[in-house]
């Protein structure tokens, strides 16, 4: 019982960002709101890139590929904060995911 | 069948500041053999020196929560033939303080726990229990969220716990969702106002992080979703939880602002991102609104023009200079110039019905639109159709033999 008076230090790990033993489990609802956040900045830096070069088209590709899929894991968001579908919160992500690559194919190839 | 899988074991240090390492053991493994198992053979055979916990080794205590191959799990409940890795790697749980090996300090799970009130104290003399009938309606709700064990897996996959010191966590919010739907326990509006404060309900991101690894196969995010809904209807309903929530708000605020100014460095970089984005934005929106105009007045010089014949209208192309969302620009643009027999004029052939470009008809001696039978005569004035006003008059200048038109 002599530690008891000892100066313990207290060692708290968090689960390490920059390794891939920190993200070797990431699971479907984690990765619905990464690709929210991230699309998020992209977006915020693609519109600016889109402000200076309207017409190139890579950055057209970029912006409405992030903002198809900002919109649908959006609306993905609000049904959770509403208590609708919590349950199926897996199948809803993949099922939206492919809904926004619908719309944004939709838009791509319909476009002028 | 037996075969055998490599264990790497962390390992703390036995001596402060040094780095903690992982070892590794070749283990027998059968079909049937758990984590658990496997580390009782390490500290068996092996190494009598690595610690773990455990008690019932048949999933009922939760002691044996570990970080197994990135996903925490129950030691005792995780086959080690099920594991897709070569390698199982076992590390102790997150954002608990680690004692020795893989057991760490579940003190702040209580804590977390006696922060929301997690006893249940019911309302009246205390010493009775009124008995909730299995088919009440409550039970439905609570039934599922009862069966937390207090493992602690999900507070050491929740990233929130990890970052916010002040948020309660996952199973202490189900357990807050449990007793806000008791009806034995007292109050339920001055839990939910507390549950208001910032650092409470409102620091989960709903990553679903608990509900995937929690071994009871609760749902915690769903639960603290419940809560939200239910803590904002109680603000809109009564009149006294909103004070006290916001007392709690404005505790919490004030607190998290001296312990945390990154939350002031975020709303300056937010405000400062507002700014700098907003001069383009509103630069081009503006432009665009405005649409195009022309650019300063300019006179455009009109050379090598044949002799203008009186009552013989004769159209003339210039570039004029245009600004266009913003930029400026040269189009092409025509006019009729116009000798009467008292003056010379000059025409803008646009129709001023639509915006169709007339032609001069030699036949009819009109300028004629093709779109919507407006006709206009020699003079620009209407005779027929339904342009609303006459031709628009362009101002023009004759310098020696020069002519000029006034564009803008």
């Amino acid at each position: 019982m002599t530690e008891r008076g000892e100066q313990r230090e207290i060692r708290m790990f968090r689960r390490p960002l920059i390794t891939l033993e920190g993200w070797r489990d990431t699971k479907a609802g984690m990765w619905a709101w990464l690709l929210v956040r991230i699309s998020a900045v992209l977006i915020v830096l693609l519109l600016a890139a889109h402000l200076v070069y309207p017409y190139a088209v890579s950055v057209q590709f970029m912006l409405l590929l992030c903002l198809t899929f900002h919109a649908v894991l959006g609306l993905r968001v609000i049904m959770m904060d509403l208590g609708v579908a919590v349950k199926f919160q897996k199948p809803l992500f993949a099922a939206l995911s492919l809904l926004g690559l619908a719309i944004f194919l939709l838009i791509w190839w319909g476009r002028l | 069948m037996v075969g055998s899988t490599t264990f790497r074991v962390f390992r703390s240090a036995a001596s402060p500041g040094v780095s903690p390492r992982y070892d590794r053991f070749r283990v027998p493994v059968r079909e049937q053999t758990t984590v658990l198992d496997a580390l009782a053979w390490i500290q068996t055979t092996q190494d009598p020196t690595l610690a773990f916990r455990h008690a019932c080794r048949v999933g009922m205590c939760g002691s044996c929560a570990m970080v197994v191959n990135g996903r925490e799990r129950w030691a005792c409940r995780t086959l080690v033939s099920t594991m897709r890795e070569r390698e199982v790697t076992v590390r102790p749980l997150y954002q608990f303080p680690l004692v020795k090996d893989l057991v760490v300090d579940m003190a702040p799970l209580r804590e977390r726990m006696g922060r929301i009130g997690s006893a249940l104290r019911p309302a009246g003399n205390g010493r009775s229990f009124a008995p909730i009938s299995s088919d009440a309606a409550e039970r439905a709700i609570i039934d599922p969220a009862i069966e937390c064990i207090g493992c602690g897996a999900c507070l050491s996959a929740c990233t929130m716990v990890g970052w916010r010191p002040e948020f309660p966590g996952p199973a202490p919010l189900l357990r807050a969702f449990t007793l806000v739907e008791d009806s034995r326990a007292p109050a339920p509006d001055r839990r939910l106002a507390s549950l208001l404060a910032d650092d409470a309900l409102w620091h989960c991101h709903t990553q679903f992080n608990c509900t995937a690894v929690c071994p009871m196969e609760l749902n915690p995010t769903e639960a603290i979703g419940r809560l939200r809904r239910k803590a904002v209807a109680s603000l809109l309903l009564a009149q006294h939880p909103l004070e006290t929530a916001e007392k709690a708000r404005m505790q919490a605020d004030s607190a998290a602002e001296t312990q945390f100014p990154r939350r002031r460095l975020i709303h300056g970089a937010v405000a400062g991102l507002a700014a700098a984005l907003s001069v383009p934005l509103a630069a081009i929106l503006g432009a665009g609104i405005l649409g195009s105009r022309p650019a300063e007045p300019q006179w455009i010089r009109m050379s090598d023009l044949p002799p203008l014949e009186a009552g013989r209208p004769q159209e003339v192309r210039y570039e004029a200079t245009i600004l266009e969302k913003g930029h400026r620009r040269s189009i092409p643009k025509r006019a009729y110039l116009v000798r009467t027999a008292d003056r010379l004029a000059a025409f803008d052939p646009q129709c001023t019905h639509l915006g169709c470009a007339t032609r001069w008809d030699e036949a009819t001696r009109l300028f004629l639109c093709p779109c919507h039978g407006g006709g206009y005569n020699i003079e620009g004035q209407v005779v027929m159709g339904p342009p609303p006003r006459p031709l628009r008059a362009l101002e023009i200048r004759a310098e020696g033999k020069d002519l000029y038109i006034r564009e803008g």
